[in-house]
């Protein structure tokens, strides 16, 4: 189960969990959230689990979004994507920031 | 590179520190006249002894102690493969590997399938690896393995084929652990399925941050099962030996590619990050052909 919440023009919470059976719903959020903004911020503290079909999601979007000049920035990860991102050799292609 | 260069893996059984020096001083010498970068890693004693040896040539070699190099083997693997990137511009780089070949009985068939990998996924480099096994310490099967992993052998000054040599793709290292009786089956489901080997490996005392790696490296192996493999699924957990094991089999063709799981998941934006992140999150991940399919244990070490 996965929540998407709008906090502020361009900035969202997520929470719950991440994996293959609702990744596309992700990915759906987030090419409707980055829709007229240039930069998004992922508050992902909340967030339970995420899983690599998850966190490609979130490097396609901000792929996207760095296309049009802008950025992802995921704020206060846990510890174990973090690890995962570190592991997977992808931290210098995506942002993150420790607080909002 | 040398035009054509390409890699070269041998065994080099010795069975005392003299017969080391023997061999291993000659062949780091003979690579630094030659130009080539050489590193070597392995025990602390044959480490000195072969500075000793070498005296003021000794500088131009890059040592590592074996038990700190050889910790887990897709790191290892992804640290020779990055060496090798660095230096070998237009040399040959020479390399001692001695793996440490610490840890539980399947952390050591995962050294052995290391070995064997390591003939396919640096096929193209121009390494020369020449991998001593210590007769006086080491095990039987283990000195096996090294005439199962190797294409060539030195032996006495020379180089000869290995006549038990066995293709990547053939060689098996014994059996994967079996199931106790203990052993609980999980439904192999998403969320449930997560939250039950985040209980276990809880019950099994493992630290908050190794139950988060255990549950996501379960995960994706399971997702990989259900997306590539067929049914029936089984999955498993138990504890047993010191350690605790994630097994989940399918019923699908199996998967037929050795390297699976071992190259760095950069080149691969469409798959195949799900397995180099479980072998870098547990002690060892076996994927072992079935009667039935395929089946693939995570273990994690709790006495760690």
């Amino acid at each position: 189960m996965l929540t998407v919440v709008a906090t502020e023009p361009g900035a969202f919470s997520l929470s719950g969990e991440v994996d293959c059976s609702n990744v596309t719903a992700l990915a759906e959020s987030l090419e409707t959230a980055a829709d007229g903004h240039s930069e998004l911020r992922l508050d992902m503290s909340q967030l339970a689990f995420i899983d690599v079909s998850g966190l490609r999601a979130l490097l396609e979007a901000s792929l996207l979004l760095e296309e049009r000049g802008g950025e992802l920035v995921l704020l206060s990860p846990r510890a174990i994507l973090r690890r995962m991102i570190a592991l997977l050799g992808i931290d210098g292609r995506l942002t993150i920031r420790e607080t909002a | 590179m040398p035009a054509g260069a390409r890699l070269r893996h041998q065994a080099f059984v010795y069975d005392s520190k003299d017969e080391f020096v023997a061999a291993m001083a000659p062949f780091v010498a003979d690579g630094l006249e030659r130009g080539d970068r050489v590193f070597a890693a392995t025990t602390p004693a044959n480490i000195q002894a072969l500075r000793e040896e070498l005296g003021d040539d000794a500088a131009r070699v890059d040592f590592e102690e074996s038990a700190a190099w050889y910790r887990e083997p897709y790191t290892t693997l992804d640290a020779y493969r990055r060496y090798l990137d660095q230096h070998a511009n237009g040399s040959i780089v020479r390399v001692i590997g001695e793996p440490a070949w610490n840890g539980s009985e399947a952390q050591v068939r995962q050294w052995a399938r290391y070995e064997s990998v390591i003939n396919l996924a640096l096929a193209d480099s121009p390494a020369w690896i020449v991998c001593p096994y210590g007769s006086a310490t080491l095990p039987d099967p283990i000195l096996a393995y090294a005439e199962h992993t190797h294409p060539e052998r030195v032996e006495d000054g020379s180089v000869t084929a290995c006549p038990g040599y066995l293709s990547p793709e053939d060689f098996l290292p014994g059996r994967p652990a079996t199931a106790p009786p203990t052993a609980h089956e999980l439904p192999l489901e998403g969320a449930p399925f997560r939250v039950l080997v985040g209980e276990h490996a809880r019950e099994a005392e493992l630290s908050p941050e190794r139950v988060d790696d255990f549950v996501l490296a379960a995960h994706e192996v399971a997702a990989n099962a259900v997306k590539h493999g067929a049914p029936p699924f089984r999955a498993l957990v138990w504890v047993h030996d010191g350690e605790l094991v994630c097994q989940i089999a399918d019923s699908g063709p199996g998967i037929a590619d050795p390297l699976a799981g071992w190259m760095p998941p950069n080149g691969a934006p469409n798959g195949g990050w799900g397995l180099p992140i479980a072998r870098q999150l547990c002690d060892a991940v076996e994927i072992a052909p079935s009667d039935a399919g395929t089946i693939v244990s995570l273990h994690v070490n709790l006495d760690d």
